[in-house]
C-alpha cells in the first residue's frame, strides 16, 4: 500500500509553504522537454503507441464473418435439397409426346440415380461444414489472428528499437565529432599533429602524384596531338548539330575540343589535371578544372547536346561509372548523345602493349556490361565503334595456301588475331 | 402547477439521470414532479416514467425541463407542440466527429442531436448549463436566458457506502502507486491515452505503478479496442474493469494515488470532483469544462499534453509527498463547493432565476 494521504490524513497536515500549481505545471513542462531531448521518448515512440491502438480498433471482428456463415449454413440446412421435377414431354408432332416418354423413362433413371447421389453428397457435407463453423466460433481456433496482431506488435516493437538506434548512431557520430574536436586542441599539446602529418604523407605518398608532367607522358601514352585530331575527326563531324553544347570530360590537352571548335560546335571541357588546364590556356578552347562527375553534377538538366568521355571510364572506380551514366542522361537533352572511349578489354594485346602503360588506369570496362548499364539507365540507340586495330605487322600471319593444313592453320591464326590483335579500343554512342 | 423533466435515457448511475431524480425528489415538495424518459432501464422501472404516459392536459403554467445530452427523433416535434414552459437542461452533446469512424449510426444520433438543440433554443423560455463551457454552446446558437448551475451531485453516497470488501483487499495487496481513470469507454474520453502514459510510466519511472480503468462498456468496439491495447503492450500491471458499483468506485477511490483524466471533451467531469471529494490528486487536460470544473485544485495540462506529458505530471505528483498533499488539500477544499446541499441549492436557484423566481423560491424553505 502506498503511503497516499487520506482525507482524514490531510486535516492534520501543515503545509510548511503553498505549493504554486502553476509552477508544478510549468516544472512538468521542462521535466518533459528535457525527457524528450534525452531519449526518454524517442521520437516516434507516442505514434507507435497510438497505431497499436489504432490496428486494434479497425481490426476486423471476425464474430461478424462467423455469425454470416452461421446464417448461410441454416439458410443451407432450412433449403429443401435437391428435388426430381419431371420435363415436360408433350409434343405438338404426331408420336412426339410418346417418342418423349421413351426417351425420359430411359434417361430418367440414370438421372434419378445421379439426384440420389448428389443428395446423400450434400447430406453429409452441410454437417462437416457445421463442424468447421462450430470450430471457427472457438477463439481458441484464432490462434493465427492473435499471431498476426502479435507479428505487427513485434514490427512496432523493432522499429522502435531500429529509432532507437538510429538515435545512438546520431549520438556516437555528434560524439565523434565532439572527439574530433577535442583531438584538434590536444594536437597543440601532445604532438599528434606531427604524427597526422606523417599519416597524410604517406597517404600522399599511395596516391599517383607524378614529379613530371603528365602531359608529356600522355604523348608516350596515347600518341602526339596531331595523331588524336585525326583519329577523332570523325567523331567531332558526328556531333555538328547536337541538341545542345557538348562537354569533354577528360579533356586532356584539348584536341578534341580543337576540332569541335573548329565546327563550330559550342562546347567545352574538364579536365582534373591542373598541368594540362594551364597549358591550354590561350588556345582559343575552354578548360576547366574539376572532376568530371562534380562538374555534371552543376550542370542543368536536360541542357547538354553531348557528353564525350575518351579514355576516362577506365580510371574510373564501378560505383563512379554507375554514376557518371546516370548523371549523363539526366544531364543530356533529348536526342543527346553520351560517347565514351576506352580500351577493348577482348583483346588481349591491349593487355600486353595499351592497358597497363598507364599507371592510373583503375579497371578495363567490358562492352557486354557497359551496353548492359545504358540500357539499364535508359539510354536508347546504342552503337559501338571498335578503333585502333594493331598494325598488320603485329597480327599473325594466315597462309593462303588451298591445302587442308594450310586452311587449318589460317582458320587458327585469324582466331588467334581476333582474340589476340582485336580492336585496341571501342567506343559506344548513346543516345538519350 | 406540474414541473416535469424529460430524459432521453434514463439509466442507473447516469449522471444525468441521477441529478434528474434528485431534482425531482426537492420539486416535489412544492409541485406536481415526475421525471419521463424515452428509453428506461429496467432497474428504474417505478421511478421514472415512459414518455407515452406524459400528460397532455398540460398548460402554460407548467414547466417542462428538457434534459439534453443527445439526438432523439420526435423529441423537436412533441417539445414544439407542448403548452408547457420549457426550459433547457443543457448537458453537452458530445461532437459526432469523435464517432463518425466506426460508429456511424451513434454519430448521426450525436449529428441530429445538435440541430434539435437549435430548435429546442427556439422553443425554450431558457437554459441551465451545468457548465460555462455548456453556456457557451447555447449562446452560439443565439439562446441569452442561460443560467449556470453544476448538476445536483451526491458524492456522500461515496463516503457512506461500504467499500467493497473484495475490491478493499485487492488493492490493498498492490505494491505500487495506483492510478485511476473513471469515465465510458469512449472515444471522446481517450482511455488508450491513459494506458499510453501509464505504459511510459512503468518502463521510465515506476514500474510497479497499477491502472486500474473504470467505466462502462458503452461501446463494445471501441471496449474490446482499449482491451487488446493493452494485451498488445503487454501490460500486466493494468486492469480494465468495466462498470463498477458505488461500492467498489469507493474502494477505488480510497486507495488511488492520483485521477487520471485523458479526455478529450467534457461538459463538466463528476470523476474529478469525486476524486476532489475522497483527497484523490487529479491530473487532467484542458478540454471542454475541464479548466472550470477543476478550479485551481488539479493539474491541469494544456490541451496539446501527449501520453508523455502525462506520464510526466502524474510522476511528479507521486514522487513529490509535498505536491500530493497539498493537491489532497485542494481538492477537499473545492469538492465543498459541490456538496449534494450545494449543488442542489445551485440547481434550484438557477431554476428559479429563469422562471424568474415566481414558483420555486419557496423550495428553499422545504429544503433542510
Amino acid at each position: 500500500m502506498s503511503g497516499k494521504a487520506r482525507p482524514d490524513d490531510v486535516v492534520s497536515v501543515t503545509v510548511t509553504e503553498p505549493i504554486d500549481l502553476h509552477q508544478v505545471l510549468e516544472e512538468v513542462r521542462v521535466a518533459a522537454a528535457n525527457a524528450r531531448a534525452t531519449g526518454v521518448y524517442p521520437a516516434g515512440l507516442e505514434e507507435s503507441l497510438q497505431s497499436d491502438f489504432a490496428r486494434q480498433l479497425h481490426r476486423p471482428d471476425p464474430r461478424d464473418r462467423i455469425l454470416h456463415l452461421r446464417k448461410e449454413l441454416e439458410r443451407l440446412n432450412s433449403a429443401a435439397h435437391l428435388k426430381q421435377t419431371s420435363a415436360p414431354t408433350t409434343s405438338s408432332l404426331p408420336g412426339g409426346s410418346a417418342a418423349h416418354k421413351a426417351v425420359a423413362k430411359v434417361v430418367g433413371r440414370q438421372i434419378n440415380a445421379l439426384y440420389e447421389q448428389m443428395n446423400e453428397f450434400t447430406g453429409e457435407l452441410l454437417p462437416v461444414i457445421g463442424h468447421v463453423v462450430d470450430g471457427l466460433q472457438d477463439p481458441r481456433s484464432h490462434m493465427h489472428e492473435d499471431l498476426v496482431c502479435e507479428l505487427n506488435s513485434m514490427q512496432d516493437r523493432v522499429a522502435e528499437l531500429q529509432r532507437t538506434l538510429d538515435h545512438l548512431d546520431t549520438s556516437f557520430r555528434d560524439s565523434a565529432s565532439v572527439m574530433a574536436r577535442m583531438l584538434d586542441h590536444l594536437n597543440a599539446f601532445d604532438g599528434l599533429s606531427a604524427r597526422l602529418q606523417r599519416l597524410e604523407e604517406a597517404e600522399r605518398r599511395r596516391g599517383f602524384d607524378p614529379f613530371f608532367d603528365y602531359g608529356d607522358f600522355e604523348d608516350v601514352g596515347r600518341g602526339p596531338t596531331a595523331e588524336m585530331v585525326v583519329e577523332y575527326r570523325e567523331l567531332a563531324d558526328g556531333l555538328v548539330g547536337v541538341p545542345g553544347p557538348v562537354i569533354d570530360i577528360g579533356a586532356g590537352r584539348g584536341e578534341f575540343l580543337q576540332l569541335l571548335a573548329e565546327r563550330d560546335v559550342p562546347s567545352w571541357g574538364i579536365e582534373i589535371d591542373e598541368a594540362l588546364v594551364v597549358k591550354s590556356a590561350g588556345s582559343g578552347i575552354e578548360i576547366r578544372l574539376s572532376d568530371g562527375l562534380e562538374a555534371l553534377r552543376d550542370v542543368p538538366f536536360g541542357s547538354l547536346g553531348a557528353i564525350v568521355m575518351l579514355h576516362v571510364i577506365e580510371h574510373l572506380t564501378p560505383n563512379e561509372l554507375l554514376e557518371l551514366v546516370q548523371l549523363s542522361f539526366d544531364r543530356l537533352a533529348p536526342g543527346g548523345r553520351l560517347v565514351l572511349e576506352t580500351p577493348n578489354p577482348q583483346s588481349l594485346y591491349v593487355f600486353a602493349r595499351a592497358f597497363w602503360l598507364d599507371p592510373t588506369h583503375s579497371k578495363p570496362v567490358h562492352p557486354v556490361y557497359l551496353e548492359f548499364v545504358l540500357r539499364q539507365a535508359g539510354y536508347s540507340h546504342i552503337e559501338f565503334d571498335w578503333t585502333a586495330f594493331p598494325s598488320e605487322d603485329e597480327r599473325l600471319v594466315e597462309p593462303l595456301g588451298d591445302t587442308a593444313l594450310d586452311q587449318v592453320v589460317a582458320e587458327n591464326a585469324r582466331r588467334l588475331n581476333s582474340l589476340v590483335f582485336g580492336a585496341q579500343n571501342y567506343r559506344v554512342t548513346a543516345r538519350r | 402547477m406540474r414541473i416535469s423533466q424529460l430524459l432521453i435515457g434514463a439509466s442507473p448511475g447516469d449522471a444525468v439521470t441521477e441529478a434528474a431524480l434528485r431534482l425531482s425528489d426537492a420539486l416535489s415538495l412544492i409541485a406536481e414532479s415526475e421525471v419521463y424518459a424515452v428509453h428506461i432501464h429496467p432497474a428504474l422501472e417505478g421511478r421514472v416514467t415512459r414518455l407515452a404516459k406524459f400528460p397532455l392536459d398540460g398548460s402554460a403554467d407548467d414547466v417542462l425541463i428538457l434534459h439534453v445530452s443527445i439526438g432523439e427523433p420526435g423529441i423537436a416535434d412533441f417539445v414544439a407542440n407542448c403548452p408547457e414552459r420549457v426550459i433547457l437542461s443543457y448537458h453537452n452533446i458530445t461532437p459526432s466527429s469523435f464517432f463518425e469512424e466506426f460508429d456511424p449510426a451513434f454519430a448521426a444520433r450525436l449529428r441530429a442531436g445538435r440541430w434539435e438543440l437549435k430548435a429546442f433554443a427556439d422553443s425554450a423560455m431558457g437554459a441551465i448549463a451545468d457548465s460555462e463551457f455548456n453556456a457557451a454552446e447555447l449562446k452560439a446558437l443565439g439562446l441569452t436566458d442561460i443560467e449556470v448551475a453544476p448538476p445536483p451531485l451526491n458524492l456522500q453516497r461515496l463516503h457512506d457506502i461500504e467499500p467493497d470488501a473484495h475490491f478493499t483487499d485487492e488493492l490493498a495487496a498492490v505494491e505500487g502507486p495506483l492510478l485511476l481513470t473513471v469515465g465510458q469507454i469512449l472515444p471522446h474520453k481517450r482511455p488508450e491515452l491513459a494506458v499510453d502514459a501509464h505504459h511510459l510510466l512503468n518502463v521510465n519511472y515506476l514500474p510497479k505503478a497499477r491502472l486500474f480503468i473504470a467505466g462502462v462498456f458503452t461501446n463494445p468496439l471501441y471496449s474490446s479496442a482499449l482491451v487488446r491495447h493493452v494485451e498488445s503492450l503487454k501490460l500486466s500491471t493494468v486492469r480494465v474493469l468495466g462498470a463498477v458499483t458505488d461500492a467498489q468506485l469507493s474502494a477505488l477511490y480510497r486507495r488511488a494515488d492520483v485521477l487520471l483524466v485523458p479526455s478529450e471533451h467534457e461538459g463538466f467531469c463528476v470523476p474529478i470532483i469525486e476524486a476532489f471529494s475522497l483527497g484523490v490528486p487529479v491530473v487532467a487536460r484542458g478540454f471542454g469544462a475541464i479548466p472550470e470544473t477543476a478550479g485551481a485544485a488539479a493539474l491541469v495540462l494544456p490541451c496539446s499534453a501527449t501520453a508523455a506529458d502525462l506520464c510526466e505530471a502524474v510522476n511528479r505528483v507521486l514522487s513529490d509527498k509535498a505536491i500530493s498533499l497539498e493537491m489532497t488539500r485542494l481538492g477537499l477544499e473545492r469538492a465543498r463547493l459541490f456538496t449534494a446541499e450545494e449543488t442542489l441549492h445551485g440547481s434550484l436557484a438557477a431554476l428559479a432565476r429563469v422562471l424568474q423566481r415566481e414558483p420555486v423560491l419557496a423550495i428553499s424553505d422545504h429544503l433542510t
